[in-house]
């Protein structure tokens, strides 16, 4: 928890804070890139300080590439991918922990991640272990079924029996009808059972190649080594094209959607949202800022509003959240019993949609960069972190290299370019929200 | 920002604070770090690490929530809420914006044993950072109107706890584990309690916990010899009048089986908490539990893993732990599944445990746990703040920082026959305690079947 102060928008600006004084070049650190013949990418940071290595393998598959009617397929895959494979018949999990090696896997809408943390001589089992089940998974029926209830299980833990899980979901197949973004990573229920082995061995083969997956490590190792083990364990693994799709644009939004949804709660919940453009456009870093401006810490006008001087809410967040395909400048209030979401939302709407009328602060645009590139130092503090970083970035904008350009961009953005953005984007008819309610009262 | 929601495949299984194991090359040492006491009895700690233009400065507050008085539950967890809310120079305006304006962050946390405040941002500002901290600690101003705020916003916060089913049915499963002992309670306080709590009872925590005796600070990352200079000289010549904080009362649980099913209506899956008394965080056993604790429900290839969601399905996640505190603390097993399937998931989980109490590992399992917690340890002390903050802890509880030093060595030398023992000595079937937090009507008939049981509304869970 951070702090909080009791004047609305007034920003005491009590010392000058001059952007310029990052030295912006020492927030980089060195990356080797490398790519197999087969396309498979790999990028390497040594770094000897700590003896431990973080192994990530990326794949440009998520959410987005599935069959409408097939949601949640990419992670009831990814699912399967800690089953069996050839050199690893279902053993791999205790192999790993033997070897004092710690592993797991996310998917989101654009990408899903393996990784493995672990000591420094144990990467070549780790990409032994990853190029089997790349090259060798075995996908059965009955493994196939248990996992479904593993992820039946998941779901009804973070969508079903979650305030937040509920919010989030309606929110992104409300604000969006065509795009699959509309579906929820987890998949809907009754797609989940709809799911089959074979389509599991379909996905399998088409989107699980060398090609299609990016390779960082991060950590006590020599770029040459992971170069050579790299080539060694998935050098000779078949090139593939692959094209991802391009989605038609989600249609323009005409009006105001609203949605309430009632649950076993105790308050309201709201989430405000406005359709924006995709990741790497200026308007991404200009409705950073704003996001941090409106609803990050203590000192943000939201939480001055809603939290300190109204007292209605207890808590705030948002982002502008920017995938590959066009996302979400989304805040979120967390309102206390008793106080009705219909009356606070007045509130919480004027308070965005003020970007678009009159400018920011100077103050707060440096504010802004300031926490932005703190919370960016911390991100990359760790081997996990780092390599976390690169991947993100590589399969999300194609290169490595925007997580560092991305501090740049954030220098160039003003109280007169958030303007602009906020005026293309922060409109009622671009707006939706979701209000979660107690079923009682 | 790219970073969105993610999907991880399994639960986090790892232990939010508190070291855990080391690196398989028995060459590791820890990073350089510097430890004094100062002549008003603080101690500070000193990890320096400039690769990163970030400084942090702490404090470890010992004796936490459980040091509340009885009928004050609560007062520690408001007090760190009210304290950053103005000090005698600056208005809790003054305070979030100036840290706001340098992207600084304070946290504070509360837990049972001790509280933990935190300011950590941008070195160039260090100066101004180390002012606001020194400020905050030492000066609050502790005002009614904040008070009031603060106490609102704690009970709005305490009434919604029922929407995060997992971290509730771990709460009330303290509560019916250690009953009306300080650990049975909530860290931010019972309704009642917190209803009450006035300035004055703010002032009284302030100048029982924020005595320089009681507290650790822990300086980390990109310091300078003058902030150094400046911490000691702020930090070194205070003082502070009244009571040191009380400890607390010995554990004791009560004996037998017993089950109690806290309803809430319309839950489509069931939480379930299993478990009984466990350990002091001195106790010697301490290393062995964690690997015998490994084995059994401590990561993706445990015996509770694999029993209960690969093999069964039957769940997403499902852990153990032995939380070691400063008194006894609790050995538990938590997990959830759907409303059908409680009373298999808990005879399935007993199953576990039972063969395990009695058998122990074997030892290919004690090996793999030992590399296990050995290969994670350098990532468990990683960066100077991770360091800073497990040193502190065994400060905190008066282990000697041999833990960590000598960790690697001390998990390699523990043998398959200690691992059985411990498991005996420290885990009985027959005196667990389990915590359902379901819908009644969904699986009162299961519960009947595991034996009687009492049934009890949210709100009387504490």
């Amino acid at each position: 928890m951070k702090l909080l102060s009791f004047t609305l928008v007034k920003v005491v600006l009590l010392m000058a804070i001059n952007a310029e004084s990052f030295e912006l070049g020492k927030l980089r650190f060195p990356v080797e890139r490398k790519v197999l013949s087969n396309g498979l990418t790999i990028l390497v940071h040594e770094d000897h300080t700590v003896p431990t290595v973080s192994f990530h393998i990326w794949y440009r598959v998520g959410s987005r590439d599935e069959d409408r009617k097939y949601t949640g397929i990419a992670h009831l895959f990814e699912h399967m991918m800690f089953k069996k494979a050839k050199r690893y018949p279902g053993n791999a999990e205790k192999i790993l922990q033997a070897n004092g090696i710690t592993n797991n896997a996310f998917t989101n809408y654009d990408y899903t991640g393996y990784f493995e943390d672990l000591p420094p001589q144990k990467l070549e089992l780790v990409m032994d272990f990853e190029s089997d089940r790349l090259e060798n998974l075995v996908i059965d029926e009955e493994t196939f079924k248990s996992e479904r209830e593993v992820v039946k299980e998941e779901r009804r833990f973070r969508v079903d029996n979650s305030v937040q899980g509920v919010l989030w979901e309606n929110l992104w197949s409300t604000a969006f009808t065509k795009h699959p973004y509309s579906w929820p990573v987890i998949g809907w229920m009754e797609d989940l059972n709809r799911i089959d082995v074979e389509r599991c061995r379909k996905f399998f083969k088409e989107h699980y190649t060398a090609t299609n997956a990016v390779m960082v490590v991060v950590g006590d190792v020599k770029a040459s080594k992971v170069f050579t083990l790299a080539d060694k364990y998935f050098g000779s693994l078949p090139k593939v094209d692959h094209k991802r799709d391009e989605f038609k644009p989600e249609p323009p939004q005409q009006s105001e959607k609203i949605k309430t949804v009632k649950l076993e709660s105790k308050a309201d919940q709201v989430v405000v949202a406005y359709r924006i453009g995709k990741q790497g456009e200026p308007s991404s870093f200009n409705l950073d800022v704003l996001s941090n401006i409106l609803s990050e810490g203590d000192s943000s006008r939201l939480f001055k509003r809603l939290v300190y001087h109204d007292q209605s809410a207890v808590r705030v967040s948002g982002g502008s959240i920017t995938p590959m395909d066009p996302g979400l400048f989304a805040v979120f209030v967390e309102l206390k019993p008793g106080v009705k979401a219909e009356s606070v939302l007045p509130v919480i709407t004027s308070e965005i949609e003020k970007a678009a009328l009159e400018e920011v602060k100077k103050e707060e645009v440096e504010k802004a960069r300031n926490q932005l590139v703190k919370s960016w130092v911390s991100s990359i503090k760790t081997a996990h972190g780092k390599a976390r970083g690169l991947a993100l970035n590589e399969v999300v904008t194609g290169s490595y290299e925007t997580l560092f350009d991305d501090l740049k961009k954030y220098q160039e953005v003003n109280p007169k370019s958030i303007l602009k953005s906020a005026q293309q984007f922060l409109k009622k008819d671009n707006r939706t929200v979701i209000i979660v309610k107690p079923k009682k009262g | 920002m790219k970073k969105i929601v993610l999907l991880v495949c399994f639960l986090s299984l790892s232990c939010a604070h508190g070291p855990t194991g080391q690196s398989i090359d028995s060459g590791y040492r820890l990073p350089k770090y510097t430890d004094e006491t100062l002549s008003n009895g603080l101690q500070v700690v000193v990890v320096p690490n400039d690769r990163y233009p970030t400084v942090s400065v702490a404090l470890l507050v010992k004796g936490g929530a459980s040091t509340d008085p009885m009928a004050k539950s609560g007062v520690s967890h408001l007090l760190f809420q009210v304290m950053q809310r103005g000090t005698t120079k600056y208005s809790a305006s003054e305070i979030a914006d100036r840290l706001g304006q340098t992207g600084t962050d304070l946290d504070v946390a509360m837990t049972e044993d001790y509280g933990w405040i935190q300011i950590s941002g941008l070195s160039q500002y260090q100066s101004e950072i180390i002012e606001i901290f020194t400020d905050v600690v030492l000066s609050p101003s502790l005002l009614q109107n904040e008070l009031e705020r603060e106490r609102k916003k704690t009970l709005a916060i305490l009434q919604k706890r029922t929407e995060d089913p997992d971290s509730f049915a771990a709460e009330a499963f303290e509560n019916f584990l250690f009953g009306d002992h300080p650990y049975g309670r909530t860290v931010s306080g019972r309704p009642r309690d917190v209803s009450q709590i006035s300035v004055a009872d703010l002032k009284n925590a302030h100048q029982r916990l924020f005595r320089p005796e009681n507290l650790i600070l822990v300086v980390t990352g990109d310091v300078s010899d003058e902030t150094k200079k400046s911490l000691t000289e702020r930090f070194g010549t205070w003082k502070q009048n009244g009571q040191a904080p009380a400890f607390f009362p010995k554990v004791k649980g009560p004996e037998g089986v017993a089950v109690r099913l806290v309803h809430k209506p319309g839950m489509t899956q069931s939480y379930l908490v299993l478990g009984h008394l466990g350990i002091k965080r001195t106790n010697p056993d301490f290393i062995k539990l964690r690997v015998a604790n490994t084995v059994l429900g401590g990561g993706f290839s445990s015996r509770l893993m694999n029993r209960v969601r690969v093999q069964l399905g039957l769940t997403y996640g499902v852990s153990s732990q032995f939380e070691a505190r400063k008194e006894q603390g609790e050995f538990q097993v938590s997990t959830f599944t759907r409303n059908q399937t409680v009373k298999q998931t808990i005879d399935e989980t007993l199953g576990v445990l039972e063969k395990f109490a009695v058998e122990g590992p074997t030892d290919e399992e004690v090996e793999m746990a030992k590399n296990y917690l050995m290969g994670q340890f350098p990532r468990s002390v990683e960066t100077a703040e991770k360091l800073g903050f497990n040193l502190a802890v065994l400060r905190l509880y008066g282990v000697s920082d041999d833990y960590l030093k000598d960790y690697m060595k001390t998990v390699s030398r523990v043998s398959k026959k200690d691992v059985v023992e411990v498991a005996k000595t420290y885990i009985h079937p027959k005196n667990l305690k389990i915590l359902v937090f379901g819908d009644q009507k969904a699986v009162s008939d299961q519960l009947k079947a595991v034996g009687s049981f009492e049934v009890l509304e949210p709100e009387k869970a504490f």
